[in-house]
C-alpha cells in the first residue's frame, strides 16, 4: 500500500530533508504534497486525500497549532494522522497538541533512523532499509 | 548576557550545526576573529513567551552555501546550494533558538518563534556586532560567525 503524504513547513530545505528521509527509509510513497504554511495545507487537503501529515509548528500565515485545531474540528480530517516535526521543546505545547489529536512528535534535528521509526509506528509499516 | 547564557549560545549552536549539517564550530572571542573578507549574511529570529527577544547571526555567504549543500547532500557549487543558502541559514537559526530556549528556560514554558529573516549584511553591521560587547563568536572551518542573543528591553 502506498501512502499519500503532505509535508507542511515554511522551509523548502526541511521539506526536502523530510522527503529524502522518507525515501531513504523506503516508506511506500504514493503522492507527495508540499505546503509552506497551515493555510496552504488545509487548501491542499480540501482537494486531495492524504494518509499522513508532517507539520512544523512555527510558520507564517497559519501556524501548525492553528492548522491542527482546524483539522480537529472537521469530522473527516480529524482522523488523518499528524506527525509534528519541529524545534518545539515545550512539553506544555506538545501535550496540548496531543489532546488535539497529534499522533507523534519528532524534534529537529532528527536522525533518519529515529524519524523513520516513528513513521513506521504511525503507518503500521515495516522498516525495509 | 551572562557567562552562562554565552556558553549556552555557543554550545547549542555548535551542537545543532553538527547534527543538522555535519559541520563543526569552535568557540572563539569576537576580538580574535579573522576579518570577514567576503559578502556576509544576517539572519534574525524572534521569540515571544514568558520572555521575548531575538537571536541574530552574521556569517559569510559562502558558509551559508556550504550549510545548504551539507544539509541537502549536494556539492556547494551546485545551483541549489546557492538558491537555498538563505533558507538553510534560517532553518539553522530556527533549530538553534528552539533548543536554546529549552536549555535556558526548561521544557515547560511555551514560546512562539517568528519566521527567520535573512538578508545581506555589510562590514558596518559586522563591526557593530563586535563592538556591542555581548556577541558570541564561533569559528567554523576558519570562517567567522557572530551571534547575539538579546532580550527585549535590553
Amino acid at each position: 500500500m502506498a501512502f499519500n503524504i503532505l509535508i507542511v513547513d515554511d522551509s523548502k530545505v526541511v521539506r526536502s530533508i523530510i522527503e529524502k528521509t522518507l525515501r531513504m527509509g523506503k516508506i511506500p510513497l504514493g503522492e507527495l504534497y508540499f505546503a509552506g504554511n497551515g493555510k496552504e495545507a488545509l487548501e491542499l487537503i480540501d482537494q486531495h486525500w492524504v494518509d499522513v501529515i508532517f507539520a512544523d509548528i512555527n510558520m507564517p500565515v497559519m501556524n501548525g497549532v492553528e492548522m491542527i485545531e482546524k483539522l480537529s474540528e472537521n469530522g473527516v480530517t480529524k482522523s488523518i494522522p499528524v506527525i509534528i516535526v519541529s524545534t518545539e521543546g515545550s512539553t506544555t505545547r506538545i501535550e496540548h497538541l496531543k489532546s488535539k489529536g497529534v499522533t507523534a512528535y519528532v524534534r529537529k534535528p532528527f536522525a533518519p533512523e529515529e524519524f523513520n521509526s516513528v513513521v513506521n509506528d504511525v503507518l503500521g509499516t515495516t522498516n525495509n532499509v | 548576557m551572562s557567562d552562562t547564557t554565552t556558553q549556552s549560545v555557543q554550545e547549542v549552536f555548535c551542537e545543532v550545526l553538527a547534527s543538522l549539517a555535519f559541520m563543526f564550530g569552535d568557540p572563539a572571542s569576537p576580538q580574535d576573529l579573522p576579518p570577514m573578507g567576503e559578502p556576509a549574511m544576517m539572519a534574525t529570529i524572534g521569540f515571544r513567551g514568558p520572555t521575548a527577544g531575538n537571536l541574530t547571526l552574521l556569517a559569510p555567504r559562502s558558509l551559508a552555501q556550504e550549510l545548504a549543500a551539507n544539509i541537502l547532500g549536494i556539492e556547494p557549487d551546485e545551483d541549489a546550494a546557492g538558491e537555498q543558502a538563505s533558507d538553510a541559514l534560517g532553518e539553522l537559526m530556527n533549530v538553534t533558538l528552539g533548543r536554546l530556549l529549552t536549555t535556558i528556560s526548561g521544557d515547560a514554558p511555551v514560546f512562539d518563534l517568528t519566521p527567520p529573516q535573512v538578508s545581506d549584511a555589510n562590514d558596518e553591521q559586522w563591526q557593530q556586532f563586535v563592538e556591542a560587547g555581548d556577541a558570541v563568536a564561533v569559528l567554523i572551518e576558519d570562517k567567522p560567525v557572530l551571534l547575539r542573543f538579546t532580550l527585549d528591553g535590553q
